[in-house]
């Protein structure tokens, strides 16, 4: 099944190629940067190229036509400032997620992450000893009054204009102090060498997407906000069979569903839904919506929070 | 003539997904369930409906009706719902599954209205070869046009938009073509909002209007980027208009980083914990390099007592 | 051991002052072998540290979860244990309690030796050691970091002055006495005792600027503690979101420092042969005063924990569950019996606070100590406020690794290895301080 899916995804991913190549060779600027790079090491006719989904394809090195690509200076300084007139905001109806976990793969996949490494995760939740358990997908919240930010001494982590809260690898000292900080346990810490580092190791460090992924810095969501910067919804809300995730700009009052294309008003979803925020009590302002698991449409099937699965 | 069904079936879904392990017994469908009809009168408004419903509860498994480009899901895959070995069923049959589901086919009976669910089987009979009934179309018909123009009048005071839909007859006359679904799209970041409201058919006349929302955020003028379409391709090729429109409300995106904040960055600290640090900073660093200046003092004091 | 010489009706000159002072500096078999010992131990487990640098913080036992782990547990100990030097020198010092002449320059060197290393323990704990410029660079203000390391920077600079400029006198001794010292350490003495020969100009002079930072100490003291206990009071989470972790820090700092002292004046006093001078009314007022700020601290302890456990409110409720009965109970209750309770219990009887057996408390008083440390870092970590799920075994406890106990035996034994080289180079008994407090008349030779 898996197999498949990857195979699929390449497949497409060729198709798109073959017709940017065709075009102007205009290529997101991330697989490009990799081409330039491949292209200038290699002699050999053929180049390995790195997609998107993190997958790497062999492509004709006569084919490529790299375009200007950005440099470290350029995706740090855009990176940080952020995209000017947005507000980011996440809804993710609970009674529509049945843990299918498709979110976890692409975002493990777009941000080159291990299995057992998470910027979104779906947990299994009860909040008291009779309500009923339901399946809760967990990003960055993207808190409005962020505790991780406010404990980093360099500002490695920080707060954009869009109100999506990045990581700079570049700059992390690794003390995970926002670790410590963060309620939502969002934060994850490469505690050794990361995933395929050396496969990755000439990508050009895109802030926006956390890749390739630094050792002995802390990661996490950030919305994937390389994919923003295209108009791409990010990669766990387009991978969701199930309808679960709603993303959009609030000052638009608008969130489009990634598995629909549904748009729709973000202040109206959230009134009929009773929308509310995750462990509001504390303060954090999070920029993610959690719409109740009512009138779900199918039966939960987790293996019933058993206590090690609560703590 | 079940048999048989389920033969088709069967065979039908061994084609498509060969490896995957189909499973068409899984259905049972009560007697009594399979004999109720559809309450609901196959017209184009009710098919239109349908078929926007369709396109958000349904098209991310199934796929378009009779492209079988539905998700390849295992160990059984989602069915062409438009494939006529699925239409052979009665409304009956469709309503139930849709409301029970199975396996992987969530259960719709608590998610999806009644009326709404009347209105897919309604769509999805559109694609019925054998249809039983004629399907009604559209309840006035229009004269056979060509030149079909879309005009757009926005009266930005009453945030309305006035679509008007006119064809030229083989006499060489202009006129309105009524009974076309209208979609009044309004650009978002990811999507279009849809902001037709309840009833967004053209009239005698061809004009439909439309009340834009009040409270619709714009760009910081009130502009908004409007997309006025009909919504099916089928009546007259694909036909739109894209305007920048007025009709907004004026939003000025608030900067989270105008303000100093304790998780702001270093320059966006508050003055007060800038101050307190410095100031602390400097007046203990300034009292031990006073007292390490003073020590100079000590040799220099051994002497002026000799 | 037990065996001590009674205390004499002394006699002492202050040649004899002197001469019984700087005598083990120079005279000591078993110091140099000591010092090798130690410097091997940080050899081999400086290794450790270098596979922990080269494959990352992985060859810890901390995770995702519990990211904070021993070494946090060790910085938050030494930081605790240097604060007894704003303690003795300082806050008794500018009370003018006069018992603690012999043993304040000891409490400096402890201060100085635990504050430098716990400046250390956290770059030992970073995971870019190699950008640890980037909190000078790109500092914030608003982080408790920037504070601490402002503060503990401040607290080694003053502790080291508050070290060396009542030393001065000493020095100027060391400089004519310590005919066998090599010349590196004579030029050492020479230019540290700044032509001091205690002309009463000179004599008024210093003592001014001693107290000068004997007070400025005080802030600097308070902060260091108080910061430190804000990189988790400052966070969200159970068990460390509590307003009273500042105080609470600075009084178990108080306990851990005494403790520390206590055993360190009894090896000095042993190995030194400083019955003389570090006698048994100093164990008898240390005894005192170890008592006084356990209880203290008993005190916060019932406040941090019969408070929060009275109400048992969601999340806390676990945390407090798992201590009190749970995987940490045997941890957290042999830290506050043996560390706390039963050492206040046993102290009230002055039989137990003769050198000796006040030393072998005030080992379970440290180990306590320490215990608490951990005890308030790790089960905080292991207690999320939302579950715990999809990620192996491992991130679900925490085990500390052989490399972790190695660098942390590795700090360790770098705090004793500076105890022991100070103790060595600078005389660990004030030798003016200790004449003129007894009345004997100071000569220093120009």
């Amino acid at each position: 099944m898996k197999e498949e899916t990857s195979n699929h995804s390449r497949r497409k991913f060729l198709k798109s190629f073959g017709i940017s190549v065709g075009a102007a060779g205009v290529v997101s600027s991330f697989s490009l940067i990799g081409a330039a790079k491949a292209a200038a090491k290699k002699p050999a006719e053929m180049v390995n190229l790195l997609t998107q989904d993190g997958q790497l394809v062999q492509v004709d090195k006569n084919q490529l036509r790299p375009t200007v690509t950005e440099p470290l200076d350029e995706l740090q300084k855009r990176g940080r400032e952020g995209i000017p007139g947005k507000s980011f905001v996440m809804v993710i109806d609970l009674s529509k997620c049945r843990n299918a976990r498709k979110c976890m793969d692409a975002c493990q996949n777009h941000h080159q992450l291990r299995q057992d490494q998470h910027h979104i995760n779906v947990l299994q939740m009860q909040d008291a000893e009779h309500t009923a358990p339901y399946f809760m997908p967990k990003p960055c919240q993207h808190c409005d009054n962020p505790p991780c930010t406010k404990v980093c001494p360099v500002d490695a982590t920080f707060k954009r204009q869009d109100g999506i809260v990045l990581i700079d690898n570049e700059r992390c000292i690794g003390c995970r102090f926002c670790i410590a900080a963060c309620p939502y346990s969002a934060r994850i810490f490469q505690w050794t060498e990361p995933k395929d580092a050396e496969k990755y190791k000439d990508l050009t460090y895109n802030i926006e997407a956390n890749v390739p992924q630094k050792k002995g810095t802390v990661s996490k969501c950030l919305f994937s906000a390389d994919r923003l910067r295209e108009d791409k919804l990010p990669s766990c809300v387009s991978a969701c069979p199930n309808g679960v995730y709603y993303f959009g700009d609030q000052n638009e009052d608008a969130v489009t569903n990634g598995t629909t294309g549904e748009t729709v008003r973000f202040s109206k979803l959230i009134e009929d839904n009773a929308g509310y925020t995750l462990m509001e009590e504390l303060g954090t302002k999070p920029r993610v919506y959690y719409l109740p698991p009512k009138n779900r449409a199918f039966e939960f099937n987790g293996d019933l929070l058993n206590e090690e699965n609560l703590h | 003539m079940k048999n048989t069904m389920k033969n088709i079936a069967a065979l039908f879904l061994i084609f498509v997904f060969s490896g995957s392990m189909a499973n068409a017994q899984g259905w049972t469908v009560p007697a009594s369930a399979k004999k109720k009809q559809n309450p609901y009168e196959a017209t184009s408004k009710n098919i239109s409906s349908g078929k926007k419903i369709y396109n958000i509860q349904c098209k991310s498994c199934h796929g378009d009706p009779t492209m079988a480009n539905m998700l390849p899901l295992a160990p059984v895959a989602p069915t062409d719902l438009g494939a006529q070995n699925f239409l052979v069923q009665s409304d009956g049959e469709i309503f139930y599954k849709v409301n029970k589901g199975q396996g992987a086919m969530p259960a719709f009976e608590k998610t999806i209205s009644d009326e709404d669910k009347w209105m897919v089987i309604a769509f999805l009979r559109s694609f019925d070869k054998n249809k039983k009934v004629k399907q009604q179309v559209a309840e006035v018909k229009n004269p056979e046009v060509t030149d079909v123009k879309l005009e757009l009048n926005v009266n930005e005071e009453d945030k309305t938009m006035l679509a008007k839909l006119s064809g030229l007859t083989d006499k060489g006359k202009r006129v309105g073509l009524q009974g076309i679904e209208m979609s009044f799209l309004v650009k978002r970041s990811f999507g279009y909002l849809d902001v037709s409201g309840e009833d967004p058919y053209t009239n005698e006349t061809g004009d439909v209007q439309i009340q834009f929302p009040v409270d619709l955020p714009g760009d910081r003028e009130g502009q908004v980027n409007m997309l006025v379409k009909v919504t099916d391709d089928a009546f007259y090729g694909k036909l739109e208009e894209a305007r920048v429109v007025t009709l907004g409300v004026p939003t000025d995106p608030v900067n989270p980083l105008d303000e100093r904040a304790m998780w702001g960055t270093r320059a966006n600290a508050p003055i007060w914990i800038i101050v307190t640090f410095v100031g602390g900073v400097l007046a203990i660093w300034s009292v031990i390099f006073m007292v390490l200046f003073q020590m100079i003092k000590l040799p220099k004091l051994a002497k002026s007592k000799d | 051991m037990n065996d001590l010489p009674k205390q004499k009706e002394t006699t002492l000159s202050f040649e004899k002052i002197k001469k019984d002072i700087l005598h083990p500096m120079q005279n000591h078999k078993g110091l140099e072998l000591w010092i090798v010992f130690l410097i091997t131990v940080i050899s081999v487990c400086g290794w450790a540290y270098y596979i922990q640098l080269k494959d990352g913080l992985g060859v810890t036992g901390m995770r995702d979860y519990v990211s904070w782990g021993l070494y946090i547990a060790n910085f938050v100990f030494f930081v605790a244990v240097s604060l007894v030097g704003m303690l003795i020198s300082s806050i008794l010092g500018l009370l003018r309690i006069d018992w603690i002449t012999p043993i304040s320059r000891i409490a400096e060197i402890i201060a100085v030796a635990f504050v430098a290393v716990a400046g250390l323990v956290i770059v030992l704990d970073m995971g870019r050691p190699d950008r640890v410029l980037n909190v000078m660079i790109h500092g914030r203000f608003q982080s408790p970091i920037l504070w601490d390391v402002t503060v503990i920077t401040t607290y080694l600079t003053v502790s080291a002055l508050l070290l060396i400029l009542p030393m001065i006198p000493d020095l100027a001794i060391c400089k004519k006495e310590l005919t066998k010292a090599s010349p590196i350490m004579k030029k050492l003495y020479n230019i540290l005792s700044l032509g001091y020969i205690n002309t009463p100009a000179q004599h008024k002079h210093l003592h001014r600027m001693i107290r000068t930072l004997m007070v400025l100490i005080v802030p600097i003291g308070l902060a260091i503690h108080t910061v430190t206990s804000w990189l988790f009071a400052a966070t969200l989470r159970n068990g460390w979101d509590t307003t009273i972790f500042g105080p609470y820090f600075v009084a178990g700092a108080f306990v851990a420092g005494s403790a520390a002292l206590i055993i360190a004046m009894y090896f000095f006093r042993v190995n030194y042969k400083l019955q003389d001078y570090i006698t048994e009314l100093q164990f008898d007022k240390m005894g005192k005063l170890l008592v006084a700020v356990c209880l203290v601290y008993l005190y916060f302890n019932l406040n941090e924990f019969l408070v929060p456990g009275y109400k048992m409110k969601t999340g806390d409720d676990i945390h407090l569950k798992e201590l009190f009965y749970g995987n940490w109970a045997i941890m957290f209750w042999a830290s506050q019996l043996l560390g706390n309770i039963i050492p206040i219990i046993l102290l009230v009887n002055n039989k137990f606070r003769k050198p000796l057996p006040i030393m072998i408390i005030s080992l379970f008083v440290l180990a306590g100590a320490w215990f608490k440390r951990y005890v308030i870092v790790i089960p905080t970590m292991l207690h999320p406020h939302l579950p715990i799920q999809n990620v192996p075994e491992n991130f679900v406890h925490y085990y500390p690794s052989a490399i972790e106990i190695s660098v942390t035996v590795l700090s360790f034994a770098l705090v004793l290895l500076i105890i022991t080289v100070l103790s060595k180079i600078f005389p660990v008994v004030p030798i003016v301080e200790t004449a003129e407090s007894k009345g004997i008349e100071v000569k220093i030779d120009a």
